[in-house]
């Protein structure tokens, strides 16, 4: 309600009320005087005749003039109670309804992040009292946010110092590790040989295990903004499956990617690589040597699309599912003993998945093996136009 | 080929000096801070300049854009980063630089990767 209709709400109120009262009383006075000396005078003037016909005529005007009386009474009863209405809307409009609204619109603002949060002259009443608590309530949350954007921002430079200092003494041991066990400085006997090849694959596990730390830490502080574009899916899938092919010769399995119509996704290439790489690295851990672990991609029309990662392990039971996407578990048992990583792949996998608005998941069964999944909403034929899950 | 190598950390530079030396019998002048970096650039000859982002002085992307702007411009700078300076790493190829080698890197592929950014590079000026 605008305070120019307040306004006239309240003029119109104040000039009903006084017109009639005013109007009222005078009414009233005259009817009342006129009324009462035309009776006295009819009655002085027929007094020689029938008394009796004069005391009714008396009565008959006195009962008409009480009942004008009575009307102008509902009359004026009527205006008084529309013009205490008018009064009523007035104040409800401009104590409680509009201060209420004006609540109503900083509370909204204050929702979406415009933080005009002050009344800058609460008034005396109930209603001011609510507007200084909302008052002071503002400053507290502004001051709380304050103190964790400042907390926020110590944690991403401890997050980049970090980074920066774990990383230089890392790579000055695995450099050195690295040129003497390529036998840069003279041959070396078997003995010494194996110790460092122990100490360079442990430090490659230092290294892998403070990039997850680090990476986890940065996706949980929203520090790692998607790179996203359009990438042919066939090539990030090779160049992983490329990536991984020392720890796969390695661990004596094979990786078989199935064949499917070229595709392109929306994605960031480095993270999807990550995740991909994750899995496979998981896949391959659990993996017999026998049988490969598959790459199948499920390609359907206004769906999302999805990547399987199939191994034929020993597979999971559903306790075991249930903690695998959670920072530092793994589905360990009495048959399936610790492998050696973070416990991290999974959660890290998870949380870019999410970032790219997919979903990640696993099918398994004891004995059956499992197939871990994820889905990216975005992506297209290389052949046709873009396809965009519903 | 002969080599400027700009790298604050005594360890990381000995162990590339001694990697580029050894492995890729390279001749390698290895300087501490940016300023060191930028003053051997210009006056001697080298084949290639390997630059650290972060140094004292002067960082690697100031270093790397006085030697574009200054008479030894058309050397060759391959930069050495760290995984988290990614945004770095964008500004480096920004202002002239012809590749980067992540850090940590291995001893054995780092003679590699520079052979590897530097056949680009020679296929992409012819």
């Amino acid at each position: 309600m605008k305070p120019i209709q307040l306004k006239i709400t309240f003029i119109i109120a104040t000039v009903l009320l006084l017109v009639f009262i005013f109007g009222g009383l005078v009414t009233y006075s005259i009817a009342d005087i006129s009324k009462y000396n035309t009776s006295k005078i009819e009655t002085l003037s027929k007094t020689p005749g029938d008394l009796s016909e004069v005391y009714i005529k008396n009565w008959q005007n006195q009962i008409k003039y009480k009942e004008k009386k009575i009307w102008i009474f509902a009359g004026l009863l009527l205006m008084t109670i529309i013009s205490g209405l008018f009064f009523l809307r007035h104040y409800l409009i401009s104590r409680i309804f509009a201060p209420l609204f004006e609540m109503t619109v900083k509370m909204l603002d204050f929702l979406n992040g415009k933080f005009s949060y002050t009344f800058e002259t609460p008034t005396q009443d109930e209603m001011g009292q609510l507007q200084t608590t909302f008052n002071s309530m503002a400053q507290e949350v502004l001051r709380n946010m304050e103190e964790l954007k400042a907390l926020d921002e110590a944690k991403s430079d401890f997050l980049n110092i970090a980074s920066h200092e774990l990383r230089t003494p890392m790579t000055s041991i695995k450099g050195s590790l690295g040129l003497i066990t390529a036998g840069a400085l003279g041959k070396l006997n078997d003995e010494v040989m194996s110790l460092m090849k122990i100490a360079e694959s442990e430090t490659d596990r230092l290294i892998r295990l403070t990039n997850d730390i680090l990476d986890m830490a940065k996706i949980e502080a929203r520090k790692m903004p998607l790179k996203q574009g359009w990438c042919n899916l066939e090539d990030i899938l090779n160049k992983t499956i490329e990536g991984l092919l020392g720890f796969s010769t390695a661990s004596n399995v094979k990786i078989k990617l199935h064949e499917f119509r070229p595709i392109s996704v929306f994605a960031d290439p480095d993270r999807f690589q990550q995740i991909l790489t994750n899995l496979l690295s998981n896949a391959i851990k659990f993996s017999p040597t026998s049988k490969p672990v598959e790459v199948i991609v499920v390609a359907q029309q206004s769906k999302q699309i999805v990547i399987q990662v199939r191994d034929h392990g020993k597979g999971m039971s559903p306790e075991q599912k249930s903690v695998l996407f959670q920072k530092f578990r793994q589905a360990t048992s009495a048959d399936n003993p610790l492998v050696k990583g973070t416990g991290l792949g999974l959660a890290i996998a998870k949380a870019l998945v999410e970032e790219h608005h997919g979903e990640i998941g696993v099918d398994s069964k004891p004995n059956e093996g499992s197939t871990f999944f994820f889905t990216l909403p975005q992506w297209k034929y290389n052949d046709l136009a873009e396809m965009k899950a519903s | 080929m002969k080599i400027l190598l700009a790298e604050d950390d005594e360890s990381i530079s000995k162990i590339t000096k001694m990697t580029l030396e050894l492995i890729g019998k390279h001749k390698v002048t290895a300087v501490f801070d940016g300023e060191h970096a930028c003053k051997l650039a210009n006056e001697k000859d080298f084949d290639l300049i390997l630059l650290d982002g972060m140094m004292p002085k002067m960082n690697g992307l100031d270093v790397c854009r006085a030697v574009k702007a200054g008479p030894k411009g058309s050397v060759p700078v391959i930069f050495l980063s760290a995984k988290s300076q990614e945004s770095d790493i964008r500004e480096a190829l920004r202002v002239g630089a012809i590749g980067y080698i992540q850090k940590p890197f291995e001893p054995a592929t780092v003679c590699q990767q520079i052979e590897k950014i530097m056949k680009e590079y020679g296929e992409k000026v012819a």
